[in-house]
């Protein structure tokens, strides 16, 4: 069910996503990450249009790991944190990562060669297993367009995932 | 980034290579800007990443305005190297399409291209009036996507690696002078085409065009630079 993506091949790095249904035990989730007894980032799938935003997300922290420039405390959180047009910590963790109530969750984790770190997460989730076909039935648009606040103007000139990852790509050096 | 197996060099500039290639699997283009070895390494790399940050902050500024921009994908300053999206796809440069509305015989190229000609006047007073200055505005820096039967039709702006921000009319008009030159050099017969696009800029910047349409006229009779004499 899980499915296995590369990052940029000067990085030698490679994600695996797997998606959550009808999680029951987020909180306790939430709670396991916070001790970081769970290694790995959990992401709303609302706030995701395409696996390419993950992608470009990850990425992007595994260059900032690599160079000594993450901007917080470990990799899993700077995915969240770039995913977030935000500049702030708390709140970007806090709108992409898993909530006390959420019911679908999208597992990201590095490098799981053979399987194992997927396995020991997937006997953590009281959830079914989904497919990652079926990610956009948990999109939302609309609240996509407000986070990443995207304006009538824009919505006529390119791709919305044009937009979401030129946000991620360059949120250090602008203000929205 | 490496920029090595399976890119492609399209372009090399002054400034920049451009290379063509795949991005996190989608079509993507590297713009990787070299190291000027006459200049000092620490006063060059600190030269590059101004200039990273201003084409990469200019290219998202204008989508957000509605100006349809290559979306950016990755900046690495330590390999000097922007990721963008190819948006080569269906697109023609303008200046072929030109060339190619002129060289087809109609009989109204003017007609044909008023439209265009509109939507670029357009798309300049949006700039300009968020005080974005392009810096290098010629017909090959600007994409029509084609196969689309548009009422307004479908121009995307790229290269703004001389682009800054600056809200004086002086350099709003070098701007539109840079342009004209490009435009009517490149494109013979085509004075009254550009002055459809003054004509649109006018309009759609409202407040204040006069007094960069007046600088126009000020560095048309003394050239881009600025006299120092006196």
């Amino acid at each position: 069910m899980s499915v296995t993506l590369e990052l940029d091949k000067s990085l030698k790095v490679k994600i695996t996503l797997t998606l959550f249904s009808d999680v029951t035990n987020s909180k306790e989730l939430r709670q396991k990450l916070v001790e970081g007894s769970l290694q790995c980032s959990i992401i709303k799938p609302s706030l995701v249009l395409d696996t390419f935003q993950l992608l470009v997300a990850a990425n992007k922290a595994v260059l900032s790991q690599q160079q000594g420039t993450l901007k917080t405390k470990g990799i899993y959180s700077e995915i969240l944190y770039n995913l977030s047009p935000s500049k702030n910590i708390t709140e970007s963790l806090k709108t992409f990562g898993i909530g006390e109530n959420d019911t679908s969750i999208l597992v990201l984790v590095l490098n799981d060669i053979d399987g194992t770190k997927v396995n020991s997460i997937s006997s953590v989730v009281k959830g079914k297993l989904a497919s990652l076909d079926t990610l956009n039935m948990h999109t939302n648009e609309q609240e996509i367009k407000k986070v990443y606040k995207i304006k009538e103007a824009e919505q006529n000139c390119g791709s919305l995932l044009g937009s979401l990852v030129s946000r991620i790509a360059v949120k250090e050096i602008i203000s929205i | 980034m490496d920029i090595a197996d399976n890119k492609q060099l399209v372009k090399q500039g002054a400034e920049a290579k451009i290379f063509k290639g795949s991005f996190l699997r989608k079509p993507a283009m590297f713009k990787e800007r070299f190291r000027k070895t006459y200049r000092h390494p620490i006063l060059d790399e600190s030269i590059t990443k101004e200039r990273m940050k201003a084409e990469a902050r200019s290219l998202v500024r204008c989508r957000m305005l509605g100006i349809h921009t290559p979306a950016v994908y990755s900046i690495d300053f330590s390999t000097r190297v922007i990721i963008m999206e190819d948006v080569s796809e269906d697109t023609q440069t303008m200046r072929m399409y030109i060339d190619n509305v002129q060289n087809s015989n109609k009989n109204d190229v003017l007609k044909e291209l008023k439209p265009l000609m509109e939507r670029v006047g357009q798309i300049i007073a949006t700039l300009h009036k968020n005080s974005i200055v392009h810096g290098d505005l010629t017909t090959s820096n600007m994409l029509v996507k084609l196969g689309r039967d548009r009422s307004t039709p479908e121009v995307i702006i790229i290269d703004f690696g001389l682009s800054y921000v600056d809200g004086s009319a002086e350099d709003k008009g070098v701007d539109l002078y840079v342009l004209e030159r490009a435009f009517l050099s490149t494109h013979p017969n085509t004075e009254e085409l550009f002055k459809t696009l003054l004509q649109s800029y006018r309009r759609n910047y409202g407040k204040g065009s006069s007094e960069v349409l007046n600088k126009l006229e000020e560095v048309r009779m003394r050239g881009r630079k600025r006299t120092m004499v006196g």
